[in-house]
């Protein structure tokens, strides 16, 4: 009995030693031996499953809001249209969509489309979901960018006409993630659920939902042909919940799963020993929040210093794993207002000193910086690191994300805070809350910047749209609202057995193979 | 017997009502409850408007006496985040914990006393240095710890059984040893240290002189006499199990209550986060006056009152 015992405190301790100094090498040998990928079979009767982070609280498509929820609910509802790849406006219910005039949008969805429950597709549809959106009980949390719609006019069976109370060029770009298309009659009637048993027109069909656990669907047959979003992947797919990191690693070493999202970065080597990582360019941007209405950073120059103290490319290719593009602004390659000609500004700490000196603080300052527990605190460590470097004592504040979420405004707030802002095809949103001075996030008041701010959100030409927002861009960048770091980039892990599928730039993960991609 | 139900039972409302109202005044201590709610961007008629379908624009002591009026039958609104009562969402993913309570306590309290009665059986024997190891072993690592190298294991390596989820009884195999290493280790101490007090006594050496076999003696005499501090500490064992074991079921993205609490309090979910403290405040009481009885069926002396009837823990 004693030996027995004594040696399996050996092998644990030899695990734990493993584990714990190279996880990658213990990893290795056991997928060789098993190989394969029958064990996700043994487990669930789909064809694919994924592992995502987060549960979506609802299946209502006006109460999600993160990548997570959309990757199921954009499995199983279909917008009006999506952006590409390229940033580019792509039809999927709507066979078009126009501005009439600048007050006016003009929808014609695509002919003989049905949801699944057999009710075809028509403009009451866009009337249905769009009053579904702003009605005050459903608590929509995105309402408010909706309320511009006044009225929806259904001008024949397949087409509708928006009225705006005011033009609205960014409306495609809340449109793509929110306004799902409901089918009236079914999602009408309260006793049918629908957030519980959604029924859409997309490429899968709700099949089942234990909560906590996962959500089943099943490839729609009759799924549309040509949707800009692709055709079905797989039979049938299976959602699992997964909240730690490490655990949908194991998932996809060990076949429970074969496709994960945001693999964290210390264990992409193992990953890619025995499955596929893949690092795919999401629109969206990280930066570091200055406030202008307190001292010193109400000091344009301390703004620039800051800008100037920080290695952000020692942080992309230390930290990032050399993924993502330095920024210049908060705009994004493949979104509006992005100026590939605009140099970001120099890892320069001699000239970091020698601003903050003419700015009147020749010895720094102190200050506090501000991100999410969610957040990965090694970057903001970096950035506080190379800030101290400069003079500038940064104290670090890891806070909780609704705690996070509601002091935006408040004086008694770190005045710095690390955010991740995505998707930015559009930077409408991002730059009405966050960068505006009206903005209810906003701490940043700049004339200059107010007037193109207010100019891009009502122009209708979306070329001159760019041009003002290369312009904005210009002005932030000499005037800082942050400390601009990178694009994001997000790691997925893949099953070499996995069926072929696309990633986006949106960073949904749909079970679907788009046109062109193979 | 009569008189000792309804003191019970009035323990156990008066309890729940502390239960109620602590929950409702540490929430409101906590921050705004719209926090977790308020879009990032919305505008203060949006603030309004939300505030006015959640009912709390209205003064904080209507709130509460609607809130522990309501609360005491068990019904505690519709969840923020899910649209849809509370407490459906707390009940849902009950069977879950309970099926990983029941057998990691299974596994604890099996392993735990075999263990520990057969160390006392032979104190200084190498089974009981081996036996003792273990039980330190099994106290000192921590459950994540011990999840995760199983996972590595029985997951990665031998492929026996899945990494995480809860698809088919396999699931539950896994979190279930991480749970039971911790308390199967405490109960084997607890129980051979009774027992060994338990062996020296006056009684056992008359069981001897009688002539009753070895294992009468262990199992019949010495081990009834020993188990009731083991029974308490299972007791509330059972209680911190059915709390959630929020850390071991994000490590196994097992789909129990702890992990639901965990999202509610994140999102500021109260209505829900009130739901599951009730339905475990509820659970732990239960727990508690069965093992009073358990113990009071086990020990005559606890029987001779009807208001004795409580377990050593409580």
């Amino acid at each position: 009995m004693a030996p027995l015992h004594s040696s399996r405190i050996s092998r644990r301790g030899a695990l734990g030693a493993a584990g714990l100094v190279a996880g990658s090498a213990l990893l290795v040998p056991g997928m060789r031996r098993a190989g394969g990928s029958a064990w996700a079979h043994q487990i669930y009767d789909q064809d694919l499953v994924i592992d995502l982070a987060v549960e979506p609280p609802t299946l209502d498509p006006a109460l999600v809001y993160e990548s997570d929820g959309w990757s199921v609910i954009h499995s199983i509802y279909d917008a009006l249209v999506q952006f590409g790849p390229d940033g580019s406006l792509e039809m999927v219910l709507a066979e078009s969509m126009a501005q009439v005039d600048p007050r006016t949008w003009e929808i014609t969805l695509r002919p003989d489309i049905t949801f699944h429950n057999g009710e075809p597709l028509d403009a009451a549809a866009i009337a249905f979901s769009i009053s579904h959106l702003l009605d005050p009980e459903t608590a929509s949390q995105v309402a408010g960018n909706f309320q511009v719609i006044e009225e929806v006019e259904e001008v024949n069976s397949l087409t509708a006409r928006l009225h705006l109370s005011a033009p609205a060029p960014w409306l495609p770009s809340v449109m793509a993630p929110w306004l799902a298309l409901l089918p009236p009659v079914y999602a009408g009637d309260p006793a049918n659920e629908f957030a519980k048993n959604p029924v859409g027109t997309g490429p899968y069909r709700f099949v089942r939902w234990d909560r906590g656990s996962r959500i089943a669907l099943e490839r729609n047959d009759d799924y549309f042909g040509n949707s800009a979003k692709g055709e079905p992947a797989s039979e049938s797919v299976a959602f699992r919940f997964v909240p730690d990191a490490t655990t949908r690693v194991t998932d996809l070493v060990s076949d429970t799963s074969q496709l994960v999202r945001a693999v964290p970065f210390d264990e992409l080597e193992t990953v890619e020993a025995t499955a596929e990582v893949v690092a795919q360019p999401i629109a969206g941007c990280s930066f570091v929040r200055i406030p202008t209405d307190v001292a010193p950073f109400d000091n344009g120059m301390v703004r620039q210093a800051l800008n100037h103290a920080v290695d952000v490319e020692a942080i992309i290719a230390t930290l990032l794993g050399g993924h993502g593009v330095r920024l210049p602004n908060v705009f994004v390659p493949g979104g509006l207002g992005y100026d590939e000609d605009l140099s970001p500004h120099t890892y320069d700490p001699e000239l970091a000193k020698q601003l903050l000196a003419d700015a009147g603080y020749p010895d720094g300052f102190n200050t506090r910086l501000a991100y999410t527990t969610g957040d990965r605190a090694d970057l903001a460590a970096a950035i506080a690191g190379q800030l101290g470097a400069a003079g500038i004592d940064v104290e670090l504040e890891p806070v909780e994300t609704a705690t996070f979420n509601a002091t935006w405004q408040d004086p008694e707030a770190a005045p710095l805070r690390f955010l991740t802002w995505r998707p930015l095809y559009d930077p409408y949103t991002l730059l009405s809350l966050v960068i505006s001075n009206t903005g209810f996030l906003s701490r940043y008041d700049n004339p200059e910047a107010q007037a193109l701010i207010e100019a891009g959100a009502v122009e209708p030409d979306p070329e001159e749209r760019d041009r003002i927002y290369r312009e904005l861009g210009n002005v932030l960048h000499d005037s800082p609202a942050g400390i601009y770091l990178w694009s994001l980039t997000s790691f997925y892990g893949v099953d070499r057995d996995a069926p072929p599928w696309t990633p986006r730039p949106d960073d949904w993960i749909l079970p679907l193979v788009a046109e062109g991609t193979l | 017997m009569v008189s000792y139900l309804i003191n019970r039972l009035l323990h156990i409302v008066a309890v729940l009502f502390g239960v109620v109202s602590g929950t409702f005044v540490l929430l409101h201590l906590a921050g705004d409850p719209l926090a977790g709610l308020i879009p990032p961007g919305a505008g203060p008629e949006v603030e309004n408007q939300i505030r006015i379908a959640y009912g709390l624009d209205r003064p904080l002591p209507m709130q509460y006496l609607d809130f522990v009026g309501r609360a005491m039958r068990g019904d505690f609104g519709d969840s923020w985040r899910q649209g849809r009562p509370a407490l459906d969402a707390v009940l849902e993913r009950l069977p879950a914990t309970l099926m990983l309570t029941a057998v990691a306590t299974a596994l604890a309290v099996g392993v735990g006393s075999c263990l520990g009665v057969l160390a006392a059986s032979r104190p200084g024997s190498l089974l009981d240095i081996g036996a003792r190891l273990t039980a330190l072993l099994g106290q000192a690592v921590p459950a994540f710890w011990l999840g995760t190298m199983l996972i590595l294991l029985f997951a990665v390596e031998l492929r026996w059984l899945p990494a995480s989820g809860l698809q088919g009884p396999g699931g539950v195999i896994l979190p279930a040893l991480s749970l039971a290493a911790y308390p199967a280790a405490t109960l084997t101490r607890l129980l051979r240290a009774s027992m060994i007090e338990a062996l020296g006594a006056d009684y056992i050496r008359t069981a001897r002189a009688k002539g009753l076999s070895r294992s009468r003696i262990l199992i019949g005499h010495a081990l009834r006499n020993a188990a009731l501090p083991a029974l308490a500490f299972t007791g509330v064992q059972v209680g911190f199990l059915l709390g959630g074991a929020v850390i071991v079921e994000g490590v196994f993205a097992y789909p129990g209550i702890g992990g639901l609490a965990l999202e509610a309090v994140a999102a500021r979910d109260i209505p829900l986060v009130e739901a599951f403290v009730w339905v475990v405040a509820a659970m732990i009481l239960v727990v508690n006056a069965l093992s009073g009885l358990v113990a009071a069926l086990l020990d005559p002396r606890l029987r001779e009152d009807g208001l004795a009837l409580r377990s050593a823990s409580s």
